[in-house]
């Protein structure tokens, strides 16, 4: 039985997507745990990126118009479980990759990434969610072509972080640790989710960055890293996830 | 005759269909049926968890989400369910008539054109309900078809005529009611107006 009337045939989408990859755009994940500093490197970084010409787009963790606002309303209640938060955000992730981080590549722009699945990876299963369910979930995964990962101490992070405002209910973790003291509790769980980042950054070979340097040697760091980054094609999960995105778009496909 | 579910004690049913009212109708049915034989129930409904009310009176004019996107959704609310009503539920011994559960949304997904095996392991959390039945699309009842606010498939095919993506929603239809059909076809759930 024929699926859907705008399907156009795999071959012809691949070539379509292959054709695409000398024009296509950068995806740069920035990951790293709270008070990492990677948002502050993310906004340098993006800076630099548009004085040296490219054309820059930032996409930010549980950001979709679609979806933000059901966390935000669920998180004031603290109704969220372990699964529910989980699948709340691979929601966000699918909408903000099929509504803005594919198109802009599409286009040739530069994205860059403030946190990705990575963080979903790194949080859910430190909430005790299976890796494999979530590495289902976010089906067909869509990998960056580099992943700065900013790694702190727990110690250093909860410093960094208290030293602004005491954690939130889910940022500390309460709903899994069940420790009232939010700073205690944060110090447990970012000590986890930093144990996950760490594994996830030797499996998936992010770039580390000591994020306990200055800021400006980082900075200097990440430039240089992007310099030398080598472009390599898509990874065959990537080119599924575009093939899947560009089968229900007509425009694309005829242009 | 339906079997238990597992170590929970309760019973799990479901009704599986596009929604509205002749799906309400088959469950109270099932309700009553299950009276005669003095087995209490209760319906559990979709969206218990508001998430699709949400997105219906939110924000306008943004692009619509995909079918993976919808069942991520769809996922989430069913994990409010199963834990605020259906497991706790079951846990006491009783009976719940999950209309709709796990294979609507599977026959919209297999519709869409996703992958089975991902629909099976997304929703890998969800315990097997002891029997299934299906409610179909009668001729009379297409005329008036269920406002998006009541079914899950009437909310989705409604989100995907939003764009920018191009989809066939009649086809994702039929091909939803084909899955349905075919389970019927293999014995694997019942057509609604059987005895449990």
């Amino acid at each position: 039985m024929p699926l859907t009337h705008h399907r156009v045939a795999g071959k012809r989408l691949s070539d379509l997507v292959r054709q695409r990859e000398s024009k296509r755009g950068l995806l740069i994940a920035f990951e790293g745990p709270d008070g990492s500093g990677k948002t502050t490197q993310r906004k340098l970084f993006k800076g630099w990126l548009k004085s040296e010409g490219h054309d820059v787009v930032t996409t930010k963790w549980n950001s979709s118009e679609l979806v933000k606002p059901l966390v935000k309303a669920r998180k004031r209640a603290r109704s969220l479980s372990p699964e529910e938060f989980c699948l709340l955000h691979s929601a966000d992730f699918r909408y903000r990759l099929e509504t803005e981080i594919l198109p802009a590549l599409w286009a040739g722009k530069t994205v860059i990434a403030d946190r990705f699945l990575f963080t979903a990876l790194a949080r859910d299963a430190a909430r005790g969610l299976d890796l494999s369910w979530l590495l289902e979930v976010y089906y067909p995964l869509f990998w960056p072509d580099i992943v700065f990962y900013f790694s702190v101490s727990p110690e250093t992070s909860g410093k960094r972080i208290s030293a602004e405002r005491s954690p939130s209910y889910y940022e500390s973790g309460q709903d899994v640790t069940q420790i009232d003291d939010p700073l205690v509790s944060y110090t447990r769980f970012i000590s986890r989710v930093i144990r996950e980042y760490e594994a996830l950054a030797q499996i998936f070979q992010f770039v580390t960055v000591d994020a306990e340097q200055s800021i400006f040697d980082q900075h200097r760091l990440i430039r240089g890293l992007f310099q030398s980054h080598e472009r390599k094609p898509w990874k065959d999960q990537n080119r599924s996830a575009v093939m899947e995105w560009i089968s229900h778009r007509p425009e694309l496909i005829k242009a | 005759m339906t079997s238990q579910n597992g170590k929970m004690g309760g019973r799990l049913l479901a009704i599986e269909g596009s929604g509205g009212r002749s799906m309400t109708v088959a469950a109270k049915r099932l309700v009553r049926d299950l009276k005669r034989e003095n087995v209490e129930a209760g319906i559990c409904s979709w969206d218990a968890s508001a998430i699709f009310f949400q997105i219906l009176n939110g924000v306008r004019g943004i692009p619509a989400p995909s079918p993976r996107t919808l069942i991520l959704l769809y996922a989430s609310d069913l994990a409010f369910r199963l834990r605020w009503q259906i497991l706790p539920a079951l846990e006491e011994g009783q009976t719940v008539i999950a209309a709709p559960y796990l294979e609507s949304v599977i026959g919209f997904g297999r519709a869409a054109g996703l992958p089975r095996l991902w629909l099976k392991n997304v929703f890998q959390f969800a315990p097997a309900p002891s029997a299934v039945w299906r409610v179909p699309e009668r001729s009379a009842a297409v005329s008036r078809r269920t406002a998006p606010a009541e079914s899950f498939l009437e909310f989705s095919l409604s989100q995907l005529r939003g764009g920018p993506a191009s989809w066939d929603t009649e086809e994702i239809r039929r091909g939803f009611h084909y899955h349905l059909e075919q389970l019927a076809a293999h014995g694997k759930c019942k057509t609604a107006g059987e005895t449990p």
